[in-house]
């Protein structure tokens, strides 16, 4: 039970920077940096749920962004009002053309066939380790891709859908990365979680103990799924025009740079992973427009952004292989950096009291 | 530590904004612009900022400089929307917008609010007008009508019997313009014999030709809008297999590594595109005084950045006001506005695409060369 206390309160030291920032850009930041913190959480979101999997299976995941997709893309097909889609959807089969869903059930329909799309995929899935299943993952970004681009009368192909309702605000994405975080954490200490990471350092000793590594390898990979949907939800309920290429290899690796960065062993890197790089990403996108700093005008040098996700990825390979966090979680690091004082100050006060 | 980088962000961003032009001072032209990545040749803020230099240096608009602020895309629709409200909180009172409908869709729903209109500088798709009718405008020509265009010149060539090459991998335009063509072509009088599916970045076109060569009702023409370099291997490939079929197109074709690719077949070519450099014409004179300040007039978007910022200047010179919807207004009142790329431009009742006069470019004797303009009488619909 103590267990469970400690997950919940390092979860919420994670959810409550994360809400700092929310809450700050709702009072003080622009509309243009509302939009920035607003990808950051939808971005943050999909972290967390490829470290949800990758951090525990300890399987280099690029499939998690192919569930974003077909979240974002039931919700926008369901949702869509019915006056839009007679111009944008008309041939949509299953008579999806001329209905329009109710956004709250557009969005449980979008999150179990998520759930459901994950489970059948995962099946399989889950009998290979190490590179066959990542590259089993890949495959997947490619076959929902493919599936998106060529089915063009249910998602009109390589265009875009436009037209979803602009209803998500940066309260609720603040609200679902706070909750995905403690998702993420629970699941991490659980028992199962334990097992997973165990049988991740080697298969062959947690096996014998009697960990059944597919079943929790699948139960992994259907949360992380279900947390990328939710992301995925956001998207395209946000940005409003949703098309192929937002889910695709741009964001797979943007997000799991993000992961690399910060440390995909715990829950605690994968938030500083997206905090590092999202606002260090902003940054340079200011000086690459060309600023005047105290009296010195800059040169405008597009293109800053792709060589600092670059240059952060070289470093954070060589300096720390195992991301800025490491292994552990944040809290856990500092219980263990505050015990280690307390035993060297009672070491220290025991050989004074004993001069 | 996590909260700094945030509040840094927000002095950065009052610094920017402290001063924002008011939008009834001067016009604020906020582009953004795919600067960076794949869709990097379809923009061209060279040609924006050299058109404004021009206009700045001869005075400015009613007697105001132009001030001009150009924004990164990174050829992603999220960054597109994200810098489009960048934009408008700098107090931009028209927005140009990138190549593709999914950024540019975005940002003239967060533009509608205040009425400024948002208008593209490279995208040939018409369901950006359709999907943003109050203040989308395309400054090319729609796909619809750049069909329309080739299939006028088509039928006037006297071929009657078309087969369409559908590719859906690039976009709605190799999938959905030759469609757009057989909608005109029909209506002219011409048959659509077959559709032939391919994708771009084949090698081999010989599957295709065969699917020509045994199609049914035998074909006195093909359509393909198709993308270099696999528009040069394509007319390459009939060329070589014997088959004497000409090959039309749009503005897929318009590219100086067309002719090298296409050899012998490049014959076979004629295709319809925004403009054509040819001496003494305007556009030849942009690209000559843009070249002498500096600036490098990569392809025809070039010369389309120039006409963007064209239009802009006609609506709020016919407005007299640099009130966004007044500006908006008077842009779908725009006809027959004397552009860099063509000869005449109207926007009036065209739902945001314009009606433009299109250049009919051929190739003979190893050059590829404007034979003829070209403004279609009929139009299929997006």
């Amino acid at each position: 039970m103590s267990n469970f206390l400690q997950s919940v309160r390092g979860a919420l030291i994670l959810g409550v920077a994360v809400g700092v920032i929310g809450v700050l850009a709702l009072l003080f930041a622009e509309p243009f940096y509302q939009r920035i913190v607003f990808i950051f959480m939808v971005n943050l979101i999909a972290v967390i749920g490829l470290q949800v999997f990758m951090g525990n299976a300890d399987i280099t995941n690029y499939g998690h962004i192919s569930f974003m997709g077909i979240a974002a893309y039931a919700v926008a097909i369901l949702a869509t009002p019915a006056a839009i889609k007679k111009t944008s959807l008309a041939t949509a089969p299953f008579g999806l053309g001329t209905i329009e869903v109710a956004l709250p059930i557009a969005i449980l329909i979008a999150l179990a066939l998520t759930v459901l799309i994950a489970f059948l995929v995962g099946t399989m899935l889950v009998r290979q380790s190490g590179t066959p299943a990542s590259i089993a993952t890949l495959a997947l970004l490619v076959i929902v891709h493919v599936v998106i681009m060529n089915w063009v009368d249910l998602t009109r192909g390589p265009r875009a859908i436009y037209g979803i309702p602009v209803k998500a605000t940066l309260g609720m994405a603040t609200i679902c990365a706070i909750l995905a975080i403690v998702a993420a954490r629970l699941f991490r200490d659980s028992s199962w979680g334990l097992q997973l990471r165990a049988a991740s350092e080697n298969i062959a000793a947690a096996s014998a103990m009697g960990v059944r590594i597919k079943r929790l390898r699948l139960v992994a990979w259907v949360v992380s799924a279900a947390i990328c949907g939710v992301a995925g939800i956001l998207f395209a309920l946000f940005v409003g025009t949703i098309s192929p290429k937002s889910f695709y290899f741009d964001l797979t690796f943007l997000t799991l740079a993000m992961l690399v960065v910060g440390g995909a062993y715990s829950v605690s890197g994968a938030v500083l992973g997206s905090i590092v790089v999202t606002f260090g990403f902003e940054i340079m996108r200011y000086l690459e427009n060309g600023p005047q700093i105290v009296g010195l005008k800059l040169p405008t040098m597009f293109g800053l952004t792709g060589i600092f996700l670059g240059a952060i990825i070289v470093l954070c390979m060589i300096l720390r292989p195992r991301g800025l966090v490491g292994d552990d979680e944040i809290d856990e690091i500092w219980r263990r950096r505050s015990k280690n004082r307390e035993r060297s100050e009672i070491s220290a006060n025991a050989s004074g009291a004993a001069q | 530590m996590k909260i700094k980088p945030l509040l840094l962000n927000s002095m950065i961003a009052v610094a920017i904004s402290g001063a924002p032009a008011s939008a009834e001072d001067q016009l604020v032209i906020g582009y953004a612009a795919a600067v960076t990545g794949s869709l990097a040749p379809y923009d061209s803020p060279a040609g924006v900022t050299c058109r404004v230099e021009q206009i700045n240096e001869a005075g400015g608009i009613l007697g105001k400089p132009v001030k001009l602020i150009i924004r990164d895309t990174k050829s992603d629709a999220v960054t597109a929307s994200n810098v489009g409200q960048e934009l408008l909180d700098q107090g931009a009172n028209v927005i140009l917008g990138p190549p593709t409908d999914d950024g540019l869709i975005p940002i003239a729903q967060l533009a509608l609010p205040k009425g400024i209109p948002v208008l593209s500088v490279g995208a040939t798709q018409p369901a950006f007008p359709v999907a943003s009718p109050e203040n989308g405008y395309l400054v090319p020509f729609g796909d619809n009508a750049s069909a329309a265009g080739a299939a006028e010149v088509a039928y006037k060539a006297g071929h009657r019997k078309a087969i369409l090459m559908i590719a859906n991998d690039v976009g709605a335009y190799s999938a959905i313009t030759p469609e757009y063509f057989g909608k005109a072509f029909e209506k002219l009088g011409g048959k659509i014999v077959g559709r032939v599916n391919y994708h771009h970045g084949l090698a081999d076109y010989n599957t295709q030709v065969a699917e020509i060569r045994n199609n049914a009702e035998k074909p006195d023409m093909i359509f393909a809008a198709i993308l270099v370099p696999d528009a040069g291997v394509l007319v390459r490939t009939i060329n070589a297999a014997g088959l004497d079929i000409p090959v039309y197109g749009t503005d897929g074709f318009d590219d100086p590594s067309f002719i090298e690719v296409a050899g012998a077949g490049a014959g076979l070519a004629t295709f319809v595109t925004h403009g054509y450099p040819s001496e003494g014409s305007p556009l030849k004179a942009f690209y000559d005084d843009c070249t002498k300040r500096g600036h490098n007039p990569q392809n025809i978007f070039f010369g389309l950045g120039g006409e963007a910022v064209e239009v802009v200047k006609a609506a709020i010179e016919s407005a007299n006001s640099f009130d966004p919807p007044a500006i908006n207004a008077a842009i779908k009142n725009i006809e027959n506005l004397k552009g860099i790329t063509t000869g005449s431009i109207t926007y009036k009742d065209r739902g945001g695409v314009p009606l433009k006069e299109m250049t009919v470019m051929h190739a003979k004797d190893g050059k590829v060369l404007p034979v003829e303009t070209v403004r279609p009488s009929w139009v299929a619909a997006p």
